[in-house]
């Protein structure tokens, strides 16, 4: 029972490293899901630990400390595998004058104008990578995303 | 992902938008609309010529990403690849245009109409009536600038892969087909 037990523990810890990704073999869970996903994140992070610390205590041998310390090194895993961390958004980049941006020619940008007026462009190489860059226009925030 | 699109978390509220409509789908601002400013996918020289005392944002000297810059994009293109098979949430399902197929997407009084971005390519300027008012779609090859207008007016195009367009717009008709 007590091997059953960590067994779930460590499978409970490893499907909340993909927590993020549960959604595409189950869309539906739908976007509620999304929105709530750090809070289920951290209920089956806490699951796994109580019961993996159960365990402990009332078995304190070598193997189930083993077990507990696997546990909590997989918990924090689960915070590095989201696409934030990947693709970092650009917040409030530095602008500069056209001539001063070294950009060649035939780079594509995304530009934009408020009314016609003040413009701003960002670079397309740099949009992809990042996909948004919370940015300002004349005191109006934009978003330019990718 | 949802609906195979990306979707953005805010930091002060936690919503989640969608980019493609900018609605924001769950949380405290559900139901709020961002305003789509209609950014031109555009080269460099074309726009600054358009507008001389433009800005430009420069990226970062610091990535800050957990993996290389270099890494992100081959990661990239391989998700792009598996979007239209496992995006949850999807709703639509059509194949009248290869998936990734890239269209300009303009909706007049509520009616969807997507044109191919190759078909543009090809011939410069499409001209036609549609949902009753006079419809200019342009390509500009040196620039690579699209824009489109509805009786004169300027209307916001969007360039996407056919799958993003069509998710959002089923009810689109598609130039020439």
């Amino acid at each position: 029972m007590t091997l059953f037990f960590s067994v779930i523990a460590i499978v409970i810890s490893i499907l909340t490293i993909f927590i993020n990704q549960w959604v595409s073999p189950f869309p539906s869970l739908g976007i509620e899901f999304q929105y709530y996903r750090r809070r289920v994140q951290i209920g089956t992070a806490v699951t796994a630990i109580l019961i993996t610390l159960g365990l402990y205590l009332n078995s304190p041998t070598t193997g189930q400390l083993i077990v507990l310390a696997v546990v909590l090194l997989l918990t924090p895993l689960s915070g590095f595998n989201h696409a934030s961390r990947v693709l970092v958004a650009v917040d409030r980049p530095e602008q500069v004058a056209a001539s001063a941006s070294g950009w060649n020619d035939d780079a594509l940008v995304i530009g934009c104008a408020i009314d016609g007026q003040t413009a701003c462009a960002w670079l397309l190489d740099t949009l992809i990578p990042h996909h948004l860059v919370n940015d300002k226009l004349d005191n109006v925030s934009v978003l330019a995303a990718w | 992902m949802w609906r195979r699109n990306m979707i953005m978390r805010d930091r002060e509220t936690g919503t989640l938008w969608q980019h493609a409509t900018g609605e924001a789908l769950i949380g405290p601002l559900q139901g709020a609309r961002l305003n789509f400013l209609g950014g031109e996918l555009i080269t460099w020289a074309g726009w600054k010529k358009a507008h001389p005392h433009t800005l430009a944002a420069l990226e970062p000297a610091e990535w800050g990403g957990m993996l290389s810059r270099e890494r992100v994009m081959p990661l990239l293109e391989k998700a792009t690849s598996l979007i239209a098979g496992i995006a949850p949430g999807k709703t639509q399902n059509d194949k009248r245009l290869p998936a990734h197929e890239t269209v300009v997407g303009i909706s007049v009084d509520g009616e969807a109409r997507a044109y191919r971005l190759v078909d543009l390519q090809q011939v410069s300027i499409i001209e036609e009536s549609f949902n009753n008012r006079n419809i200019r779609v342009e390509y500009d090859a040196t620039s690579s600038l699209v824009r489109a207008f509805a009786d004169g007016s300027s209307l916001i195009i969007q360039r996407t892969w056919w799958l993003g367009w069509y998710e959002f717009h089923p009810e689109t008709t598609i130039f020439g087909a």
